[in-house]
């Protein structure tokens, strides 16, 4: 059996609804029970008045009608007469067989007076039908004195009447006052209990929904933190606040998985981003690096030929030099996308060197200052030949008296500072930014070279600053890298460092 | 919290106002429909057995008191409904004629009368009788005629007593007048009252007391007073008079106040109003009066139709008490009729 939970306000609602009409059915039936009884009331009080105003009259009728018969012999009074005589006995029915009252023994002479007369007038018709005038005359004295009789007892009966309906009159009218009283204290209580009902009904409603709105704004202004809406009635409110709490939380993880999604698809894209552009990076630094290659197995062969006729021609510097281009050439031919050692760096630099050496003689010199502690920093392959090569092209070529290269590596803090510097012709600020800008105007060779170190190792060590120029025309140019202190090694490369 | 509390004592305060309300409203319904204020017969609002029409002569209302009294209780016990009609007027015994072929043609149950000595009212009360309505007789008994019964004191034995009085206060001489109240045509019919047969009785031993004049009142009090005037004045040898009347008897004794005839006679009265009383009590003017107990009469009427309604018959004379109140007994009597009257 379904147990009905009184606390639902749907179920609230529907007893208040019935109880109302209940009691409004109450009163109404209680007004509708008043008035009928007042109207019987009424009714009981002034019928035996109309009753017997009715047989008063039809007495008089008859009396008037028998005289006139008994004047005139006129066959029309007869009819009036008996016609007279039946509404009569209409009114005065049966015989009265009870005798409680008063009224009732009244009532009773009445009856049987009504009787008399209409036989002493109809022994007068009689008397008068046979002309003897002496007992028509006496018979109808006689019913004269009876009908007289009957008056007065009519005229007792209504006196009786009146002082019997006068008391109940005021004991009705009394009543009536404190039945309308009770009528009106009625309609006024069920008025209060409907409000107050009403308002019971209303603030079971209006805090829970106070709490829901409150906390929807909450949300509508993106703070999800709000705290739960908690409904203690077990009611539909409690049904709709779990409802609201759940929805609360549901679009909160959502939002919050959407935001990680978003954060997570950010870096994927960022990252990604990073791949290609390192990608293209790769494949420009490739194809630089392509464009000064050839074929490396012919290459190769073709030096190590040079090299086996130097030693049959014992030419050990032509051996040497050759050896130290082999060298250069297979460093750079190695996987651009590999990490080295800055100590490998360093070292094809020297062999790098020893290739302009040969070419210039003492025009261009390098100096190292070297820090053996920094020797074995995992860095991008071919970061220092680029920069050297333009200190070299740009910054000492068209110099006729040459130049130095100066080329130190130090331990600062966590991190390894690379320097790679030169006294040559310089770069103004201007050019300065436009070659870290990646200017596209500028000359290939230049900006690519440097923009490309200075991107690959962004992208090797994720963080940003690793490379600063400084530059003064005509005074030389210094280019500071900034490898940062390895302490996790992805793919090689370590992740912490200071700016530089 | 606090609020709501307080909306539920209102709500259940405001609900008990209204079963309240409704069970008082309930209540006055019913009430209404009980307002009708009938005159029941009985106070146990039974039903009347018979239909019973007591005709009496307003005259002699003094008396009805107590009569009416002594009818109404026995009418209870017996369930009689009792219609009391007062005749009023000097042609009391012609509407007692009327009145009595009212009762034939209303069919009632039985007739208590306050009756005259008349051939005509012993005619009517033979047709009532064929016409199977017993009737009583009270005051005055019609002899020879179908009356079931009369019930009253033995009017002879009343005479009787007020000539015994008389021969002790006049000592045995003396001249008596009697004055009767109205006399319903009797000097036509010429029969003469039981009453004072029954003085004459008591003074035929007595050879120098007579009864010198015998009178009747007309409608009205001052009809005594006037006769009682020109008695002193047209026969001053009267030393004793009898009214069978108690107001006449007072308006006697106001003759002889206002002229100062106080001893001129001695006045044995009728009845026993306080007055008389307190006169013979004080043992001026009224030597004694006659006290008949008009209760018992009232009583015995009714019994008398429940007997013969019962039977078929019932004893012809019913008598009741003769008190003669003269100064040795009326302290008792008046202390007798003050714990009477306080009980009722």
């Amino acid at each position: 059996m379904k147990i009905v939970n009184w606390h639902l306000v749907k179920n609230n609602l529907l007893a208040y609804a019935l109880g109302i009409i209940v009691l409004m059915t109450i009163l109404s039936l209680f007004a509708i029970n008043m008035m009928i009884r007042y109207k019987d009331q009424m009714e009981s009080m002034f019928e035996k008045h109309i009753h017997l105003s009715e047989i008063e009259s039809v007495l008089a009728s008859m009396d008037q009608n028998l005289s006139g018969f008994l004047s005139t012999k006129s066959s029309n009074r007869l009819n009036d007469f008996l016609r007279y005589q039946s509404s009569l006995n209409t009114l005065i029915e049966a015989k009265p067989n009870t005798l409680y009252t008063e009224e009732d023994m009244l009532m009773k002479n009445i009856y049987y007076l009504s009787l008399a007369y209409q036989d002493q007038a109809q022994e007068a018709i009689h008397y008068k039908r046979q002309r003897s005038v002496v007992q028509y005359d006496g018979a109808y004295a006689e019913s004269l004195a009876i009908k007289n009789d009957l008056l007065s007892y009519i005229d007792q009966l209504n006196k009786k009447q009146l002082v019997v309906n006068s008391m109940t009159y005021q004991t009705f009218v009394h009543v009536i006052e404190l039945l309308l009283v009770i009528t009106f204290i009625m309609i006024t209580v069920l008025i209060l209990l409907s409000l107050c009902v009403v308002y019971l009904i209303n603030s079971k409603m209006v805090k829970p929904f106070a709490h829901l709105s409150h906390a929807a704004e909450e949300i509508a202004k993106g703070n999800f933190e709000t705290e739960d809406v908690v409904v203690d009635s077990q009611d539909e409110f409690m049904i709709l606040a779990h409802a609201f709490n759940k929805m609360k939380n549901s679009i909160s993880d959502y939002v919050e998985a959407l935001t990680l999604k978003a954060e997570t698809e950010a870096k994927l894209k960022d990252q990604e981003m990073k791949n290609i552009q390192m990608a293209y990076l790769l494949d420009q630094a490739k194809l630089y690096a392509l464009q000064s290659q050839i074929n490396p197995h012919f290459l190769f062969n073709t030096i190590n030929a040079g090299v086996q006729m130097s030693i049959m021609e014992r030419a050990k510097r032509t051996g040497a030099f050759l050896e130290t281009m082999a060298n250069v050439f297979r460093y750079n031919l190695q996987k651009i996308d590999a990490s080295c050692t800055l100590g490998e760096e360093v070292q094809n630099i020297k062999d790098y060197y020893e290739l302009l050496k040969a070419r210039f003689g003492k025009k261009i010199k390098f100096d190292f200052f070297i820090d053996n502690d920094t020797l074995l920093v995992q860095v991008p392959p071919l970061i220092l030949q680029p920069l050297v090569e333009n200190a070299y092209i740009h910054g000492l070529s068209d110099s006729e008296v040459g130049g130095t290269i100066t080329l130190t590596s130090v331990h600062r803090h966590q991190d390894v500072i690379v320097t790679i510097k030169d006294d040559g012709v310089g770069m103004s600020q201007e050019m300065i930014a436009k070659v870290l800008g990646g200017d596209m105007d500028l000359d290939p060779h230049l900006g690519i070279g440097i923009r490309n170190v200075k991107d690959r190792l962004t992208l090797f060590f994720h963080e940003q600053n690793l490379m600063k120029i400084e530059s003064s025309l005509g005074i030389g140019t210094k280019i500071i890298l900034r490898i940062p202190e390895q302490i996790e090694h992805q793919d090689g490369v370590g992740i912490y460092g200071t700016d530089i | 919290m606090k609020k709501k509390n307080i909306i539920n004592w209102v709500i259940l305060g405001l609900s008990m106002i209204l079963v309240l309300s409704l069970s008082m409203g309930l209540i006055l319904l019913n009430t209404l429909s009980k307002s009708t204020k009938l005159t029941y017969l009985f106070e146990d609002q039974g039903e009347a057995k018979s239909h019973i029409m007591v005709i009496l002569d307003s005259a002699y209302s003094v008396y009805h008191e107590a009569l009416l009294l002594g009818l109404t209780e026995q009418a209870k016990i017996d369930g009689f409904a009792l219609e009391i009609i007062q005749l009023e007027g000097a042609n009391y015994a012609e509407q007692v004629m009327a009145t009595l072929k009212k009762a034939r043609f209303a069919q009632v149950d039985g007739i208590i009368l306050h009756a005259f000595n008349h051939p005509l009212l012993a005619e009517e009360i033979e047709v009532l009788h064929q016409a199977n309505i017993p009737l009583v007789t009270i005051h005055e008994d019609v002899p020879g005629s179908h009356r079931i019964s009369y019930v009253g004191v033995n009017q002879y034995q009343v005479g009787q007593a007020v000539g015994r009085l008389f021969v002790e206060e006049l000592d045995g001489v003396g001249k008596i007048a009697y004055i009767g109240k109205q006399s319903y045509n009797r000097d036509l019919i010429g029969t003469e009252n039981i009453k004072v047969l029954g003085i004459k009785d008591v003074f035929r031993d007595y050879e120098h007391l007579e009864v010198s004049l015998v009178t009747y009142t007309q409608e009205g009090q001052l009809s005594a007073e006037a006769i009682a005037f020109q008695i002193f004045q047209d026969y001053p040898h009267i030393n004793g008079i009898y009214c069978d009347d108690g107001h006449n008897t007072l308006s006697v004794i106001q003759v002889m106040i206002d002229n100062n005839l106080v001893n001129q006679a001695k006045v044995i009265g009728n009845g026993d109003l306080e007055e008389i009383l307190e006169y013979i009590a004080r043992g001026t003017l009224i030597e004694g009066t006659t006290v008949t107990n008009y209760e018992a009469i009232g009583q015995l009427s009714v019994k008398a139709l429940v007997e013969h309604g019962h039977k078929g018959y019932v004893s012809s004379y019913m008598d009741t008490e003769l008190l003669i109140l003269t100064r040795d007994t009326v302290g008792s009597y008046r202390i007798e009729k003050g714990g009477q009257d306080e009980n009722r």
